[in-house]
C-alpha cells in the first residue's frame, strides 16, 4: 500500500500542482477582495441599492415610469426627487459607471422596464464609437451585486476569461496602496454622495478643459445595441428616445462641438428618436461642472433635470432628415479640429 | 496564438484532451503506428491553433512551409552538385511573402509614393518573420552542411511547432528537428514541473511587469528630456519583459511536451557591454544574423569588420519593421558595437560599464517606439541638449504625470528592480533565471501575477514583427 502511494505520488507533477493551487487560492482571494472590499465596487453597490429602493418606492402598476440610463454623466445629472417634486414625473436614474460599458449599462436599465414606461438613453458618445464587450468592471459589479443577469449571453468558452476578470489588477492595487500610505480617501467618490433617489451629487472639484467627444461613425456593435434597444422597447410597448449628455465647452469650440454632436445624433436617430434640444448638450458655463466636463455640479444637475423634464413632457423629437438639414446648414469647417 | 489569452489555453487543453483520448483508443487498435499518430496529432494541433489565429496566417504559413520543402527536395534531386548555388533562387522565394506583407506598403506608398490603397491595409500575418527565418536557416543548414532531408511529417512539425511558431525562438535544424523526430506524447512529471517553472516566470514577466508598464507608457508625453528618458525606460522594460515573457512561456509549454527550446533571453539588462547585451537579447535572432549574414560577409576577421557589423544591425533593424526609425535603431546598435570593439582594451569598473551599456540601450529604444521621423529627431535633440535638463524641465515633467501614475510607476520600477537583482544573481551563477525559478520565489511570483496583472491584457509586442 505504502509503495503504491509512493508510486502514485511520483507520477504527479507535484511542483506544478502546487503552483496551480497557489494561483487558484490567489484568485479566490482576489474574488473576495473584489466583491467584499473593493471601494469602487462598494460605491456602485451602494448606488445600485439606492436605485432599486427608489424604484420599489415608485412601484405602482397604474403609473408608467421614466427610466433614464447612461454612464456617470447620467448618474450625476438627473435628480429623480426633483423630477417628482417639481415636475410630477416618476423617474428612475439608472445611470452607473461608463467603464462598465454600454452593453451592461443597457442591460441594467432594461431590467427595470415595465410595459408603458418611457426609456431615455443617455449614453455618452465616447461609449458608442468603440467595439463593445463585457468590461471587467461590469463583471465585477455583476458578481458583487449578485446580478448575474448582467452577464447573460456570455458564451460558455468565454466564462474562464470572465471569471479571471474578477480581480483588481495592478493599477488598482498599487494606487490603493498609495492612497493608504497617503491616508487619502480610497475612492475619489464617497458613498455619502449618493442620494436615496440614486442621484450622485459630486462633491469633488478639479481643473479641466474642453474634451471633445470622438468623431466618426458609431461602431457596428453600438448599432446592433441601439437596434436591439429599439426592438426590445417596441415589443414591451415602451416609448424610447435618446438624450445627449451635457458637456462643458469653451466658447470658441462651440461650432466644432455642434457639428460633431449633430453628426453623432444623426447616426443615433437612424435607430431611436432623439429628444430635441436646441443647445445640443453644449454648456459654456464652467461653474456648472464639477470634476470632469461631463459631470455637473448640484446646480448643473438641477438645470439639466429641469430641462430634460420639459423635453420629456413635450416629447419633441428630431428626425434624421431634420438633423441632416441642420448639419448641412453648418459652416463647412465644422469638423476641423 | 496569444499565451496571455484564456482562449489559447482553452483550445490547447481541448486539443490535448481529444488527442490523448484518441491516442488511448489508437494504442489499443494499432500500437505499432503510435509514433506516427503522435507526430501527426502534434502537427494537427499546431495547425489547428494557427488556424484559430486567422486563416490568412494559416495559408501563408502552409505556403512558405510547403514551398521550402518542395524546393529543397527539387534542389537535392535535380541539382545536388550545385545545391548551394540554388539557394540564390530558393531563399528569395521563401522571403517573398515576408517582404510583401511587411515592406510593400513602406516601399510602395512610403518611398515610391504610389498611393496604393490595398497595400495600406495589409495586415502582417502573425509570426511570419520568425518562421520564415527558421525555414531559411533550415534550407541553408540542410544544403550547406549536406544533411539529408527529413521526412515530410517531421519537417512539418519542425516548421510548425506551435509553442515557438509565432514569436520564436528561431530554432535551428540541429537543435529542434532531432527532438521532433523522436517526439512522443509522454507523461513526464519532471518535464511538467520544469515547464511550469518557466511558465510562471514567463507569465510574471508578461502579465505582471510588461502589461503594467504598457498601461503606464505614453509616446505622447511632451518633448521634455526627463519624460523622454522615462518613456525610454518604461518602454525598454516593457519590451524586454513582454518578449522574454513570451519566450519563457513558449519554453515552458514545449518543455511540458518534452521538447527543449533555446532560451531566447539571458537577462540582457545585466550586461556590462553592448557585445554582451546582444549575446543575451533575442539570442536566436542574434545567432541567425551572425551565422547567415555576418560570418558569410567575412565576420570580424576582415578589414571591413565595422562595415559588416553596421550592415548586420541595419538589416536587423529592418527585420523589426519597415520604417526609418527601425533602420536608425539598428544603425545605432551597430555603432555601439563598433565603439565597444574599438575600446575593448579599456577595462572599466563593472558598475560604470553596466551603466554605460544601459544608457546606450535605453537611449536606442527611443528609435524603436517613436515611428514619426520628425518627432524622433526632435526627441533625440532634446536628449542630447544639456539645457533640457534644468530644474524647470524636471518640474514640468513631474506635473505632467499624475501623482497616482507616479506612485504606480515607482512601484513598478521597484518590482522590476528586485527582479533584475535576482536575474543578476542568476547570471553570476551562470544559470539564467535560476533564482526566479526557486519554489518559494515562484509562489510569490504566482501571487503577484494573479493580483497585479491588469484585467485587460495587452497583446505581445513582437507579434507585430
Amino acid at each position: 500500500m505504502a509503495s503504491s502511494t509512493l508510486h502514485f505520488k511520483s507520477l504527479l507533477p507535484q511542483r506544478a500542482l502546487l503552483l496551480l493551487l497557489t494561483a487558484f487560492v490567489a484568485w479566490i482571494s482576489c474574488v473576495l477582495y473584489t466583491i467584499k472590499l473593493n471601494p469602487e465596487i462598494k460605491f456602485f453597490q451602494k448606488a445600485n441599492s439606492a436605485k432599486r429602493a427608489w424604484a420599489a418606492s415608485l412601484a405602482s402598476p397604474a403609473q408608467p415610469r421614466i427610466v433614464i440610463y447612461g454612464g456617470s454623466s447620467c448618474m450625476s445629472s438627473i435628480i429623480p426627487q426633483r423630477m417628482m417634486e417639481n415636475h410630477q414625473l416618476p423617474v428612475l436614474n439608472m445611470g452607473l459607471y461608463a467603464g462598465m460599458g454600454p452593453k451592461t449599462l443597457t442591460q441594467y436599465a432594461l431590467q427595470t422596464l415595465h410595459p408603458g414606461d418611457t426609456l431615455i438613453v443617455a449614453l455618452e458618445p465616447e461609449l458608442l464609437v468603440k467595439p463593445l464587450k463585457t468590461e471587467p468592471a461590469a463583471i465585477q459589479f455583476s458578481f458583487a451585486s449578485g446580478n448575474r443577469a448582467l452577464l447573460r449571453g456570455t458564451a460558455i468558452w468565454d466564462w474562464p476569461g470572465t471569471l479571471l476578470d474578477v480581480r483588481p489588477g495592478g493599477y488598482h492595487v498599487l494606487t490603493l496602496m498609495g492612497k493608504i500610505a497617503a491616508r487619502a480617501p480610497l475612492y475619489r467618490y464617497g458613498v455619502g454622495e449618493i442620494h436615496p433617489d440614486g442621484w450622485q451629487e459630486i462633491a469633488e472639484k478639479r481643473e479641466f478643459g474642453f474634451e471633445p467627444p470622438p468623431g466618426g461613425s458609431i461602431s457596428n456593435d453600438a448599432r446592433k445595441l441601439l437596434a436591439n434597444v429599439a426592438q426590445s422597447c417596441a415589443t414591451q410597448h415602451v416609448r424610447v428616445a435618446y438624450s445627449l449628455p451635457w458637456r462643458y465647452c469653451t466658447a470658441k469650440d462651440i461650432p466644432f462641438l455642434r457639428g460633431r454632436n449633430l453628426d453623432f445624433l444623426r447616426q443615433i436617430s437612424e435607430f431611436i428618436p432623439v429628444l430635441k434640444e436646441p443647445d445640443l448638450g453644449i454648456q459654456t458655463n464652467r461653474s456648472l461642472f464639477a470634476d470632469v466636463p461631463l459631470h455637473p455640479t448640484q446646480e448643473g444637475a438641477a438645470l439639466r433635470t429641469d430641462e430634460l423634464a420639459g423635453q420629456i413632457k413635450h416629447w419633441n423629437t428630431w428626425t434624421p432628415q431634420e438633423i441632416q438639414s441642420a448639419l448641412d446648414d453648418m459652416p463647412r469647417n465644422r469638423n476641423s479640429q | 496564438m496569444n499565451f496571455a489569452e484564456t482562449r489559447f489555453w482553452e483550445y490547447l487543453l481541448a486539443g490535448l484532451l481529444v488527442i490523448l483520448s484518441a491516442r488511448f483508443v489508437w494504442s489499443r487498435l494499432a500500437s505499432s503506428t503510435l509514433e506516427i499518430f503522435d507526430k501527426f496529432t502534434l502537427l494537427s494541433l499546431g495547425l489547428f491553433l494557427l488556424l484559430c489565429v486567422s486563416w490568412v496566417t494559416f495559408v501563408i504559413f502552409l505556403s512558405v512551409a510547403i514551398l521550402t520543402y518542395v524546393g529543397l527536395l527539387r534542389i537535392l534531386k535535380y541539382h545536388p552538385r550545385h545545391a548551394t548555388k540554388c539557394l540564390v533562387v530558393l531563399i528569395p522565394l521563401q522571403l517573398t511573402p515576408l517582404i510583401y506583407y511587411k515592406y510593400a506598403n513602406f516601399i510602395g506608398n512610403g518611398l515610391l509614393d504610389l498611393h496604393l490603397e490595398t497595400l495600406r491595409h495589409l495586415i502582417i500575418p502573425v509570426g511570419i518573420s520568425f518562421y520564415t527565418f527558421q525555414k531559411v536557416a533550415f534550407v541553408v543548414d540542410t544544403l550547406v552542411h549536406k544533411n539529408p532531408p527529413p521526412k515530410f511529417l517531421d519537417y512539418m512539425n519542425f516548421a510548425g511547432f506551435f509553442p515557438q511558431i509565432v514569436a520564436g525562438p528561431i530554432e535551428r535544424r540541429a537543435d529542434l528537428l532531432p527532438q521532433l523526430e523522436r517526439f512522443r506524447f509522454r507523461w513526464s512529471p519532471e518535464d511538467i514541473n520544469r515547464g511550469f517553472s518557466w511558465m510562471v516566470v514567463g507569465f510574471f514577466f508578461k502579465c505582471c511587469l510588461a502589461d503594467n508598464f504598457a498601461d503606464n507608457f505614453s509616446a505622447e508625453w511632451p518633448k521634455n528630456a526627463y519624460l523622454v528618458w522615462l518613456a525610454n525606460l518604461v518602454f525598454g522594460l516593457r519590451i524586454y519583459y513582454d518578449f522574454a515573457g513570451y519566450s519563457l512561456i513558449a519554453l515552458g509549454v514545449a518543455q511540458c511536451l518534452g521538447v527543449k527550446l533555446t532560451t531566447n533571453f539571458l537577462s540582457p539588462y545585466c550586461s556590462t557591454s553592448m557585445v554582451e547585451f546582444w549575446r543575451r537579447w533575442h539570442v536566436t535572432l542574434s545567432q541567425w544574423f551572425r551565422d547567415y549574414l555576418y560570418v558569410p560577409l567575412g565576420g570580424g576577421r576582415t578589414p571591413f569588420w565595422a562595415f559588416n557589423v553596421a550592415l548586420v544591425f541595419v538589416v536587423s533593424g529592418i527585420w523589426h519593421g519597415a520604417g526609418i526609425n527601425f533602420v536608425l535603431w539598428g544603425a545605432l546598435h551597430g555603432l555601439f558595437l563598433i565603439v565597444n570593439r574599438l575600446f575593448k582594451p579599456i577595462t572599466l569598473p563593472k558598475f560604470l560599464a553596466w551603466s554605460l551599456t544601459m544608457l546606450a540601450s535605453f537611449f536606442a529604444w527611443l528609435c524603436f517606439y517613436e515611428t514619426n521621423t520628425k518627432t524622433l529627431v526632435t526627441k533625440i535633440f532634446v536628449l542630447l541638449n544639456p539645457r533640457e535638463y534644468g530644474l524647470n524641465s524636471l518640474h514640468n515633467a513631474l506635473h505632467t504625470i499624475l501623482p497616482a501614475s507616479q506612485f504606480v510607476l515607482c512601484s513598478l520600477f521597484l518590482l522590476a528592480g528586485a527582479t533584475l537583482l535576482l536575474e543578476w544573481f542568476s547570471v553570476r551563477r551562470n544559470e539564467p533565471y535560476y533564482y526566479l525559478r526557486q519554489p518559494k520565489i515562484q509562489i510569490l511570483l504566482v501571487i503577484l501575477t494573479v493580483w497585479l496583472a491588469p484585467v485587460q491584457n495587452n497583446g505581445f509586442i513582437y507579434f507585430a514583427f
